[in-house]
């Protein structure tokens, strides 16, 4: 118990840091979490002279404090004067999270069409980059393209084993349609458009605007059932950015709207935050496809590669 | 990418001021916090009460611990996910947690961004559902 009184105040200063962030970040005139965080730092200091005190100094220091905290998050929120500390780095990590089922794919919704059948996608506002950033996102829908990855560059395997990885979705999924016999037809065919009107089956919109939480791309899938009626995809801030952040966020919200939910792999391109290096289709995430597509859908597929 | 405001949570911890600031995160981080409580009985009483989509759940708390509630969660719904906050790294711990089938284990202290991953990834299964 003892262990846990201090591993609650450190984890109060972390939780506050962060809150601290997020309101800096909601807006500029919310400030004095300083106070809190200066009264955290120094809680935190004390612990060290906390653990060599009897336990009845200990309780009457934790019991101010205690009493002492909410008062000073009352303080912070209503008052609009002072300084902000300086954003902390919390996401570096030495702390520690466990998943207790390793890497997995989700499997969600899927697309239920007439084998052969294509699915047209629509670039809304493709005024608003130029032809070859366009001819990008037609290719990460469109290639066939394939590399060879070592596995130990993404933490699946020694040295000198490697992978295939897929430069874009048709190729993969035409791939995952070969290997694989499934309940449901693979989509694996694409009409690209450019239309103002929103027709067709993946609307991908790109918009100048910023999304508030900070997200590049958001998709939503209209659903009956399991199946997936209509998908949007929409690229935020799309002037500013480069050509490979272009090329990886398509991939990563083309996964999402052929069906696939998020990796807990950091190495994987359905990894919530992109983080990897090679971020292409993997002989996961075709797995995974080919699972959704075979009527796996409350299932995961685990990377064992 | 995300589903987070759809989802209702609670937040059961001995100590009041993790519960409070946690709760402050979960708010700003757009997850509804619709319950918190103290201690293992209290959690077992909101989860019966508000059918929370996520439970938080210390495990180390005096009379009823997290080892109570979720024993008695699961009782209630064997699928509830429950997420296990200890500062306890012991392996008989963490098995103890995973035999009752915890949905994930926290420890204290823990990192944000590995929170947030947490319950994307979990609001995932909400829908699903």
């Amino acid at each position: 118990m003892q262990k846990e009184i201090v591993e609650d105040l450190r984890q109060q200063q972390i939780l506050l840091t962060a809150i601290n962030s997020k309101l800096k970040k909601k807006s500029h005139n919310i400030t004095n979490y300083s106070q809190i965080y200066a009264n955290t730092e120094k809680i935190t200091n004390q612990i060290p002279h906390l653990q060599k005190r009897p336990i009845k100094k200990k309780s009457i220091l934790l019991l101010g404090i205690i009493l002492s905290l909410p008062a000073l998050i009352f303080f912070a929120i209503t008052t609009d004067t002072g300084i902000f500390v300086e954003e902390q780095d919390s996401l570096t990590s030495k702390y520690v999270t466990e998943n207790l089922r390793g890497d997995t794919i989700d499997t969600w919704k899927f697309w239920n069409i007439i084998p052969g059948s294509a699915l047209t996608v629509n670039i809304v506002n493709s005024e608003l980059l130029d032809d070859d950033k366009i001819l990008i996102i037609k290719n990460a829908i469109t290639s066939y393209e394939t590399i060879l990855i070592d596995d130990s560059l993404v933490h699946k395997g020694p040295k000198g084993t490697s992978s295939t990885y897929y430069l874009g979705w048709t190729g993969s999924l035409k791939n995952a349609a070969e290997l694989y016999p499934t309940k449901y037809p693979i989509p694996n065919n694409f009409d690209i458009i450019e239309s103002k009107r929103g027709e067709g089956d993946i609307i991908i919109l790109l918009s100048k605007l910023k999304d508030t939480d900070g997200y590049s791309g958001f998709t939503k899938s209209t659903v009956d059932g399991n199946e997936i009626l209509k998908t949007s995809i929409t690229i935020y801030d799309v002037n500013n950015l480069s050509e490979s952040q272009l090329s990886t966020i398509i991939l990563h919200e083309m996964g999402h709207a052929m069906g696939l939910a998020h990796s807990t792999a950091p190495e994987d391109l359905m990894y919530p935050v992109i983080e990897t290096d090679f971020p292409y289709i993997s002989e996961c995430n075709i797995s995974a496809i080919a699972a959704l597509y075979n009527g796996e859908i409350q299932g995961q597929v685990v990377c064992e590669k | 990418m995300t589903l987070r405001e759809n989802l209702n949570v609670i937040v059961i911890d001995d100590d009041y001021n993790t519960v409070e600031v946690f709760a402050e995160f979960l708010e700003l981080s757009q997850v509804k916090v619709v319950g918190k409580g103290y201690d293992g009985k209290d959690g077992v009483h909101l989860y019966k009460q508000l059918k929370p989509d996520i439970v938080f759940l210390d495990v180390m708390m005096p009379d009823f611990d997290g080892f109570y509630a979720l024993e008695n969660i699961k009782k209630i719904n064997p699928n509830a996910l429950v997420v296990m906050i200890t500062a306890d790294l012991s392996t008989e711990t963490e098995i103890k947690l995973e035999n009752m089938k915890a949905t994930s284990i926290v420890y204290k202290p823990f990192d944000i961004q590995q929170i947030i991953e947490i319950i994307d990834k979990l609001s995932l299964k909400v829908v699903k559902s």
